[in-house]
């Protein structure tokens, strides 16, 4: 079926089954930072933003996302330029396996963007439904407020 | 999976002529939908105008694609049931994907905003090609709605009323963790002349099948004050009253003890809200 999505700014027109889902699509596209986990809505390491907001993609289907924006964490930063966030994560001890981090981080970005200078409970709040199995979410709290810290003194959002 | 086919109409009339066919079936937030695709033909009823929030002086009308999320964000000025579960619903991000249309239609025994619904007396207006009708919450759960919706019936909003003078509701749930299934909830709808109640009404959830009214519960309740004793009184005939299910998450006597302190839960804050007190 016909289907236009864009994927961190660029566009792509597919011809996709009707019950392919979001994730299938982005993994074949080649966006490999988006994870395959539970595939039923709970663990949160396939998550991406559409049109901004937080939504597992394991739960969409690709044809219904026709005219959606998308974001996978491959549209957050460069290796060597990253997004806040990432460094953040990096410099805090946030990532063990890393198999959780690409969710945690949009979702993190969803938040800053909303809400740039979050307390700790909203952050926590922020990266329910996000589960990680290495870190014990301390470190990775910790990490969301020291990128809105660093958000805020580089002057906005990136 | 054996989806054939997913439309995607830009009008409602469009959605319901694609939904009188057999074998289609309308795709909301798609949370249970698509665990378990069963349909020959999806409609994805996202483009048909069905996700605004009005907030009216008798009722708040919600389009049935409205989020939890949503929900949470329009009506932070307006607590009652209904924004307590839908702020309960699932984790945060399933928030932005489960719709007040699907969650109230696809009832489970751990559904959240049905219980809500139910003791709030909201109404649902359904409609097909030949025309709408608006169900009472209790003819809507009179079964499971699958059945209550004829063939080709789509939910298209839910109307809630607004508390009016003296009037009040609170929704409270159990859960292990935040993103778990209720493992018992209760919603309280109260009406109070100053400090005795006029009415009230109380349904528990997440205890087995449909959400159950505490019928019992609730009449003990009227013409008291709402003292500790009442209290008590009311948590031992809920707790008396309800029909529970033993699973890997707690006995049947477990979830019965639930009910009956979740139903003073909620009674207080619906109590509170009565009172006009923040919370």
């Amino acid at each position: 079926m016909k289907t236009v999505i864009e994927v961190n700014g660029k566009v792509h027109e597919l011809d996709v089954p009707p019950d392919e889902i979001l994730l299938d699509t982005l993994r074949a596209l080649g966006y490999k930072g988006v994870k395959r986990g539970c595939e039923t809505g709970t663990c949160g390491t396939c998550a991406v933003l559409l049109d901004g907001v937080p939504h597992y993609s394991c739960m969409l289907l690709t044809a219904a996302m026709d005219g959606h924006k998308v974001t996978t964490i491959e549209g957050l930063g460069t290796p060597s330029n990253p997004h806040p966030i990432v460094q953040a994560m990096a410099e805090e001890g946030g990532v063990q396996c890393g198999y959780c981090t690409p969710g945690i981080v949009l979702s993190a970005k969803a938040l800053l963007d909303e809400n740039p200078h979050p307390t700790e409970a909203e952050v926590r709040e922020a990266l329910d439904g996000h589960l990680c199995r290495c870190t014990g979410y301390v470190k990775k709290v910790k990490a969301v407020l020291k990128a809105a810290d660093m958000m805020h003194r580089q002057g906005g959002q990136q | 999976m054996m989806v054939k086919e997913l439309h995607r109409p830009t009008s409602l009339d469009e959605a319901l002529r694609l939904l009188s066919s057999e074998g289609a079936r309308p795709l909301a937030g798609g949370t249970t939908l698509l665990l378990s695709l069963g349909a020959q033909a999806l409609v994805d009823i996202s483009r048909c105008g069905l996700d605004g929030i009005e907030v009216g002086d008798q009722a708040i009308q919600v389009g049935a694609m409205v989020t939890c999320a949503a929900v949470v964000r329009a009506l932070r000025q307006h607590p009652s049931a209904f924004s307590d579960a839908a702020s309960l619903v699932g984790s945060r991000v399933l928030r932005n994907h489960v719709t007040v249309g699907g969650n109230s239609v696809m009832v489970y025994a751990w559904s959240d905003l049905p219980v809500a619904l139910l003791a709030m007396g909201a109404s649902f207006e359904l409609a097909t090609l030949a025309g709408r009708r608006t169900l009472s919450a209790d003819q809507f759960y009179a079964a499971h709605p699958t059945r209550v919706l004829a063939k080709g019936e789509l939910l298209v909003s839910v109307s809630i009323p607004r508390p009016g003078a003296g009037e009040g509701s609170a929704f409270v749930k159990f859960a292990r963790n935040v993103g778990d299934h209720a493992s018992a909830s209760v919603a309280a709808s109260l009406a109070m002349d100053s400090s005795t109640v006029r009415s009230a009404r109380l349904v528990a959830g997440g205890v087995k099948g449909m959400p159950q009214l505490l019928g019992k519960a609730a009449a003990s309740l009227v013409g008291r004050p709402l003292d500790d004793a009442v209290l008590q009184e009311m948590a031992e005939l809920a707790r008396t009253d309800v029909d529970a299910i033993a699973d890997f998450r707690g006995g049947k006597d477990w979830r019965r003890h639930l009910v009956g302190v979740l139903a003073m839960d909620a009674v207080r804050l619906a109590a509170t809200r009565v009172r006009g007190e923040a919370s």
